[in-house]
């Protein structure tokens, strides 16, 4: 009788260390899969605020900002990379809730629109530069001798004088 | 005197300049037109683009794919209501205002139904979880689906939630609603198109 009731008991103290194991392995995964306030706002920091101005998501007090903050959680818990989650939530709210604008679309222009402006602002200072340059060349040519604008006034004052004389 | 002397003297050599006329001209063609261009955008941004300035108008377009009670999973959009009165309601289950309205639109949806009025509600800025707990708690039963890329808002030029868009049997946009509607003026507005669509000939 002895024996049968070691025997019970050696299976239930072997059932209670598997149950306790496995609960362990599962308490553990859950708390593996549950993403930090750090994590959230990680993300949350890549999004603006959609009901107010310039705020981003996790330094956001709305109502709205609460509830995407624990839907960038649940996409976290899912296994969802950052890009993914910034991709899901610019599909479903539109590109302007990213904080980092999209190089498609409307969007594009806000990223191409400086550069060629910058390319523009440096194709005219050069253009000028080069013309202010050439300008200065040219106001240095009369000095040289020989020169047909010189020449020219000097051709005119010589007539001017030649008809005073026979004046 | 002096004037035989400019009869005598060949006219003045043309001098080499910096800007010839035809590029000065270029100059300021271009400089104009940039300026045109500005203007022309800055005339653009200060036109009114509220909601309001679609009454009368043609309604824009939209599509939504009902997340709720017996009309989930169904799409629902502007071309297949043409016929039907619409009572467009843009919401969000953030916007206080909203639930101020949401049983007077629950009420009028069950009321008119049977009179040829389809209300549809638009939820704007939501997730799903927050937008499907909202329709519980004030048991909405008209069909109700995510603004998916805010794209309605946009095209109703919405300025916040809640706005409501009466669209007639055309598709023209009778009466823009900013703000909460009273079940009086509710009653009113939709008595008065189900009259028009009587009187028409």
């Amino acid at each position: 009788m002895s024996g049968v009731l070691r025997t019970a008991l050696r299976c239930l103290a072997f059932s209670s260390f598997v149950l306790v194991l496995a609960l362990a392995w599962d308490v553990s995964g859950a708390l593996a899969q549950t993403p930090s306030p750090d994590e959230i706002n990680r993300v949350a920091k890549m999004l603006s605020c959609p009901t107010c101005a310039g705020i981003n998501v996790a330094d956001c007090p709305t109502e709205t900002c609460a509830q995407w903050r624990a839907k960038i959680g649940e996409l976290l818990a899912e296994g969802k990379t950052d890009q993914e989650i910034l991709e899901y939530f610019a599909a479903r709210y539109g590109d302007h809730v990213l904080q980092v604008p999209p190089t498609r679309g409307f969007f594009l222009g806000v990223w191409i629109v400086p550069i060629l402006a910058i390319l523009a602002g440096l194709g005219t200072f050069g253009y000028l530069v080069h013309r202010w340059t050439q300008r200065s060349v040219v106001r240095e040519i009369p000095a040289v001798p020989g020169d047909i604008v010189e020449d020219e006034y000097v051709r005119r004052v010589e007539q001017e004088l030649q008809l005073w004389q026979k004046k | 005197m002096a004037e035989e002397v400019r009869e005598e003297t060949s006219p003045p050599p043309q001098v080499a300049k910096a800007h010839p006329a035809g590029q000065r001209l270029i100059w300021l063609i271009v400089v104009l037109a940039l300026l045109g261009t500005l203007l022309g955008l800055l005339a653009l941004g200060l036109q009114p683009r509220t909601s309001a300035t679609l009454q009368g108008k043609p309604a824009p377009p939209f599509e939504i794919t009902a997340i709720n009670g017996e009309f989930a999973g169904q799409k629902f959009s502007l071309a297949d209501l043409r016929g039907h009165i619409v009572v467009l309601n843009i919401w969000a289950s953030w916007c206080v205002e909203c639930a101020r309205e949401a049983t007077v639109l629950e009420q009028a949806w069950r009321t008119y139904r049977s009179r040829d009025v389809w209300f549809i509600g638009v939820d704007y800025l939501d997730t799903d979880t927050a937008g499907l707990a909202y329709l519980k708690r004030f048991n909405i039963t008209y069909p109700n689906g995510p603004d998916i890329g805010s794209r309605i808002y946009q095209a109703y030029r919405a300025t916040g939630v809640p706005e409501t868009f009466f669209i007639d049997r055309d598709g023209i946009v009778q009466h823009v609603q900013i703000g909460p509607i009273g079940q009086t003026q509710l009653d009113a507005l939709l008595n008065r198109l189900l009259n028009q669509g009587r009187s028409r000939p």
